[in-house]
This record gives structure tokens, sequence and C-alpha cells, in this order.
């Protein structure tokens, strides 16, 4: 299988996943499990930048259409495709823009990937859930929906990559 | 020209953030229950097909509790029934309820029920072909639940007491003071009652019902009871904190109330003050 196939079947499994399955089984009422976000984090850095932009903002559009959020989720895609890079330029060591290009994120150690994953999943969740209520009242009720979220969705993420690392491995 | 360019292609990916950011937006603040965009409308349609076959499948966990609950309701029916004079046995399983009833029902599924941000709806799978009409009252044995705000041909719209749209005029059971159901947002587990008079003497676990002005919901349907109380800022009236009567968590199936006479009541106060 190449490589454009592998990423258009994890897109679209991506989309059904979380538009049919997961926007609409909140774990203990507060817990929503982003799965979709994944695509986002795991583009190929070598994309040229504005198709990853397009993509982020394209799937965060489709996910908006079939659960009926209303514009949410494209913009928060975006702003955390523009993130990832500077923050993992923080975490992960210095390497010239050869070898950066051609970083595969997927084959990191536990660490990196887990620092990665969960402090770009708590900025979605901060800003989802900001957007969603849109109202100061009730900032601690906020948090326990971003906390809650934000843990599930690692742990969906975790769960995603241990059960696909060996299938993308090549990639 | 040549450095107008040159100033696009360096900032290129910045200026498509912001159209992207601008169209995000545009999408957030023209969401209106009453009037969804109609590329909108297509995608909600395959959203409830698969939501409905999704909770066939959910249905199927709670049928234990759904027996509990309708035999309950028939009990309490069947009691009424004995009371009221006005229903005729037509034969000796079924009854008729006199035509001189104001209400009509019709039982309809929920088929999604997503209470997540402030403007929450849920789906229900009646539509327009089945007389749904919007501005319908929706409630269940419990309570009062919301009212019809979308109807499609088979499916309808509604938006449930937890959202910031919501208005609902209620009434204080004891004192009959009425007032105002708003909610605030974020705590699924209470609504707000504003503009009651301070005059009205309340305690914790009064009933708050629906009162006369409220055309979607018969008058006097459980709403929910009072939780707390304070004054507002000026003073003058109470906020209550109110426990809604309906657990929305567990909705399944929910009553569409229609009031025979709505179009005729609406068609007058369309007209207006005749001259």
């Amino acid at each position: 299988m190449n490589q454009t196939s592998s990423h258009i079947i994890r897109f679209l499994l991506l989309v059904v996943l979380q538009s049919f399955i997961f926007s609409f089984l909140p774990l203990f009422t507060y817990a929503m499990g982003f799965v979709y976000i994944f695509f986002i984090l795991f583009m190929p850095l070598h994309w040229p930048k504005y198709m990853q932009l397009l993509l982020a903002f394209g799937i965060g559009l489709l996910i908006d259409l079939l659960t009926g959020t209303h514009g949410i989720h494209a913009i928060v895609s975006p702003i955390i495709l523009l993130l990832r890079e500077p923050l993992l330029r923080l975490i992960l060591p210095k390497y010239n823009d050869e070898e950066w290009k051609n970083l595969n994120l997927f084959q990191r150690d536990i660490f990196e990937f887990s620092a990665y994953i969960l402090s770009l999943s708590f900025i979605f969740c901060l800003l989802f859930y900001a957007l969603n209520f849109f109202t100061m009242r009730s900032i601690l009720q906020m948090l326990w929906y971003v906390l809650a979220s934000t843990g599930f969705t690692f742990i969906l993420l975790l769960m995603y990559r241990l059960i696909f690392a060996t299938a993308n491995s090549e990639s | 020209m040549r450095q107008l360019w040159l100033f696009f292609e360096k900032y290129h990916i910045a200026f498509l953030f912001l159209i992207l950011e601008i169209i995000g937006f545009a999408l957030l603040f023209s969401r209106n229950n009453y009037q969804q965009a109609k590329f909108l409308k297509s995608s909600s349609q395959i959203q409830a097909s698969v939501s409905e076959k999704r909770s066939n499948i959910s249905d199927f966990f709670s049928l234990r509790e759904d027996n509990f609950q309708l035999a309950q309701e028939n009990i309490l029916l069947h009691q009424q029934l004995a009371l009221s004079k006005n229903y005729t046995v037509i034969d000796s399983s079924k009854y008729r309820v006199n035509d001189s009833s104001m209400y009509a029902f019709t039982l309809a599924k929920v088929i999604t029920n997503q209470l997540q941000g402030s403007f929450n709806t849920l789906t229900i799978s009646k539509g327009s072909k089945h007389g749904i009409q919007v501005g319908d009252g929706v409630i269940t044995e419990s309570g009062a639940i919301g009212k019809i705000v979308n109807t499609s041909a088979s499916y309808a719209l509604v938006m449930p007491l937890f959202n910031r749209n919501m208005r609902l005029n209620v009434q204080h059971t004891n004192s009959k003071y009425n007032g105002d159901l708003v909610w605030y947002g974020a705590d699924f587990q209470t609504v707000q009652v504003e503009s009651i008079s301070r005059n009205a003497v309340l305690e914790i676990g009064d009933s708050i019902v629906t009162n006369q002005f409220s055309k979607s919901i018969p008058e006097n349907t459980l709403v929910g009871t009072i939780k707390s109380t304070k004054f507002d800022v000026s003073g003058n009236f109470f906020v209550l904190e109110i426990t809604p009567a309906a657990d929305f968590r567990k909705l399944n199936y929910v009553y569409v109330v229609k009031r025979k006479d709505s179009n005729e009541i609406e068609q007058l106060e369309e007209q207006g003050e005749s001259n």
C-alpha cells in the first residue's frame, strides 16, 4: 500500500470514528474523545504548509457538518496545526532542516510522544470548550470538561498508536 | 506591485490561516436554530438517520427501565381517567378522551441527545409529515423538555431547557407568581428562573410549573423544583436555581404536544387590532 492511500484511509477512518461514535459517546458525562486530531498531529512534516493547513481545516469542517457543531472544529483544527511545529521544536532535540523534514513522529520514544499529544490535546480541549460554552460563568465546570476530555483523548490517541504502530511504521 | 507580491508570498500561510479562521467564525456566528443554513440540512439528515440506527441498538439495553416507567404512567393515566368525567367508552379496550380536549399528543423517539455546549438541541424521529410544527411543546411523563424549533419531513429539532436561547413562562405553584425560565449555561443539572417578585414566599423544594402564557407547553406542566433562591442585582426579583423534573440524560421517548387552536391564535395575533 502506498503512502497516499494509507493517509486517505486514515483520514476517512478518523472522520467516521469521530463523527459517528466518539462525538456521541461522552464518557462519565464530561469526557469527550477527540480521536480525529491524530490526523492533524501526525501529518508528515515534509508536506507543504498550505496543504497541511487546508487539510486540518477540511477535516474540522467535515466533523462540524457531520456532528452539527457549527464551525468549532474548523476553527480549532488550523490553530493546533500551527502550534504543533513550535511545540515539537521545544520537545524534540535539535535537527537540521533536512532531518527535520523527514522526521517520523510515529517512532519517537513514548515520553516525547506523550508530551507532544498530551499538550496539544489539552490546548485543543481548552479552545474547543471555550468556544463551545462561550461564557465566563462557571469556569470550574468548563475546566472539568477540559481536563476529562484531555485525559480521554490522550488515552485514545495512545491506543490508536499502539494498534496502528506497525501498520504505519514504514510511512 | 512586485513588492506586494513578495509580501503575500512571504506571509501566505498567515493569510491562509486568517481566511480559514474567518470562515470558521462566520459559521459559528451564523448558527441559528430557526434558520439552519441550507447546506447543513442535508448533512443533518444523514446524521439523523445514522443516529437513529445507533439509538435503536442502545435502546435495547434500557428496555427494563422503560417498561417500568410505562407501567407507572399507565397506572397514573388510569387513575386520571377514572376521576375525569369527560371520557366516553367506545368499546371495552378503547377510551376516547373528549374531543373538547385542547391538546393533541404525538409520541416521538429521541435519536440524538447531545448536551455539550450552550446551544444544545435534541433530534426526534417525528417530523412535519406527522403534523409536527415549529412552536409545539415537548414533554415527558415527568416534566417539560422544550419546544420544537425546526422540522424536516420525518425529523424535528427540539430546543431543550438547556439552551441559552430558551425562554419559558413559568409559575410558582404555591404563590402563583409568574417568572421567566432561562439557562445561564454550562451546568446541566440546573436551570434558572428570573423575575419572580420578591413578595413571593418561596421554599426549597417547591414546584415550578408552566403558566397559561406558555403557548407551546400545556398549563400546569411540571418544570422542576426549587434548589436555591437569591435576589438579583436590583433586589426586587428572585433568581431561582431549579432542578428540572425530567431526567435529560435518560431521554428516550417524548410527547410532542400540539395546541389544537394554535393556528387560530397565531392568525389573530398576526392580524393585530382591527380598526
